[in-house]
């Protein structure tokens, strides 16, 4: 699957991606710095109605939201992980098999931490305020 | 005699701290110096670093105020927001504390502490005052009317302002984290020589992403232009060049629109509010061209203007029991049922 995002239609592909992932709870986001991983998960919390903050989670590496149905909605950045080891002891590992939707920053610094039936989604700048994003489904 | 223990465990730092009547009397952070004291290497970022280090700072915070534990009348900890692990570590130490000593028990947010760093030196604000709360992980506008009750005027949508600082550094190829280079450099440069948008966020809340992306492609366009277009990039070598021959100015132009950013909204938020005593708090507020902006604002719009020495401006426990210290005073204790929160809501 593959979607091409602008800032109008920002909330309907997030609202899209909710639907078709639902069964997927833990979704990856491969991306470079500065193309919009933080903003469009801001968009995926916005259609979910979570009310709290919704930030960069760098600096304190897993953020936990609550969405309006009442469910868990954990924003994690691994931005600052060295290695696995890490991840564990902060609390990582815990959380990507609570069950709890996870949307994860930087995963390529533990690939191996990862559930099987992760989905992987990966951002692509196309111009200053257009954005490809390309979704695999593990099969 | 009101005499508090404080722990401070949410993020990377284990922190205690020993407070009398509102006077910090101790303020030990986990660093180098404890490790050297107790021996054994301690990872830098994990819960277990905080259950190595929590029994060592602890002791060495009531030495260092010569208090002993019998003479404690409360113990306090950091309950949200912060890494569960991490904060469990504090959470459990403190309850298991003021169970064996029979006192109370006082939970703190660690952003109402950051507000409250404020009321540590002995020249301080009275309410009510506003405060500019800038971290790696934070960006808030607070208005304090008490020691008990405040309000989140505006906080980041994204980004906060040290990561700002931090993910510029990493673009310009500086080490993690790059915030204090940035500062070091800023003040060798023309903060005037390139110009970087503003962003048009409604009300008094911040965003640094765009920013962040129009960096990004300043420096891969070598100066040209801010925004992606396939025929402005540079080669990897033209970019590299430019940032050498340029640093100090490019530097210094981020930050001068980092802070323009953060002082901006403060300003509007003393105009909505008529409160003219402005504090600043948080680890940013180290840095140097924030501080003497923020100085030089306050002296021009006529504020009374607040800085927290830097030792409670970064995460510490001094901060979490002066805050303690006004709960215990407004009797606001919890029971040991209390548990620790990931989420920021206040």
């Amino acid at each position: 699957m593959q979607y091409t995002i602008t800032k109008e239609n920002i909330h309907s592909v997030a609202n899209e991606l909710l639907q078709q992932l639902k069964p997927y709870k833990v979704w990856a986001f491969y991306a470079a710095m500065g193309s919009g991983k933080t903003t469009f998960i801001h968009a995926l919390c916005d259609v979910m109605g979570v009310e709290d903050a919704v930030g960069s989670p760098t600096f304190s590496i897993i953020n936990e939201y609550k969405a309006a149905d009442g469910s868990i909605v954990y924003h994690l950045d691994l931005y600052r992980i060295n290695d696995e080891e890490e991840a564990i002891q902060a609390g990582v590992e815990d959380v990507l098999y609570s069950g709890d939707l996870c949307l994860v920053e930087w995963p390529e610094k533990t690939p191996d931490l990862f559930p099987a039936d992760t989905v992987q989604l990966s951002i692509d700048v196309v111009d200053s305020t257009t954005r490809r994003i390309t979704v695999k489904v593990p099969s | 005699m009101i005499t508090i223990l404080a722990i401070e465990s949410s993020c990377d730092e284990t922190s205690a701290s020993v407070c009398r009547d509102g006077r910090i009397l101790s303020n030990v952070i986990a660093t180098q110096a404890v490790h050297e004291q107790y021996g054994g290497v301690v990872p830098e970022l994990a819960s277990r670093a905080h259950m190595e280090n929590i029994v060592p700072v602890v002791d060495k915070a009531l030495k260092q105020a010569g208090v002993t534990m019998q003479e404690l009348n409360a113990v306090a900890f950091t309950q949200a927001p912060g890494l569960i692990g991490s904060l469990l570590v504090g959470v459990q130490f403190a309850k298991s504390m003021a169970l064996a000593l029979d006192v109370p028990l006082i939970a703190v947010h660690h952003m109402q502490a950051h507000v409250l760093a404020n009321l540590i030196p002995e020249e301080n604000p009275s309410f009510p005052f506003l405060c500019l709360t800038v971290s790696g992980g934070h960006t808030q506008i607070v208005l304090c009317e008490s020691a008990t009750q405040m309000t989140v005027l505006g906080e980041t949508i994204d980004d906060a302002a040290g990561e700002a600082f931090d993910k510029t550094a990493k673009l310009l190829g500086l080490p993690y984290p790059g915030g204090p280079l940035i500062d070091k450099y800023a003040q060798l440069g023309n903060p005037d020589r390139f110009h970087f948008p503003e962003p048009q966020i409604p009300e008094l809340n911040f965003s640094f992403s765009g920013l962040k992306t129009s960096i990004l492609y300043f420096l891969r366009n070598a100066g040209t232009s801010l925004v992606y277009k396939e025929e402005f990039l540079k080669t990897e070598e033209e970019q590299k060049q430019f940032i050498a021959e340029n640093l100090n100015d490019i530097c210094a132009s981020i930050q001068q629109r980092i802070i323009s950013i953060l002082l901006n909204k403060l300003k509007k938020a003393v105009k909505e509010t008529g409160v003219k005593q402005v504090c600043l708090a948080g680890g940013v507020s180290a840095n140097s061209g924030l501080r003497k902006a923020f100085v030089a604002m306050g002296e021009k719009h006529h504020w009374k203007t607040f800085i927290p020495s830097f030792e409670y401006c970064t995460d510490n426990a001094g901060m979490i029991a002066i805050t303690a210290y006004h709960k215990y005073l407004a009797g606001e204790f919890v029971s040991l049922a209390v548990q620790p929160s990931a989420r920021a809501e206040w």
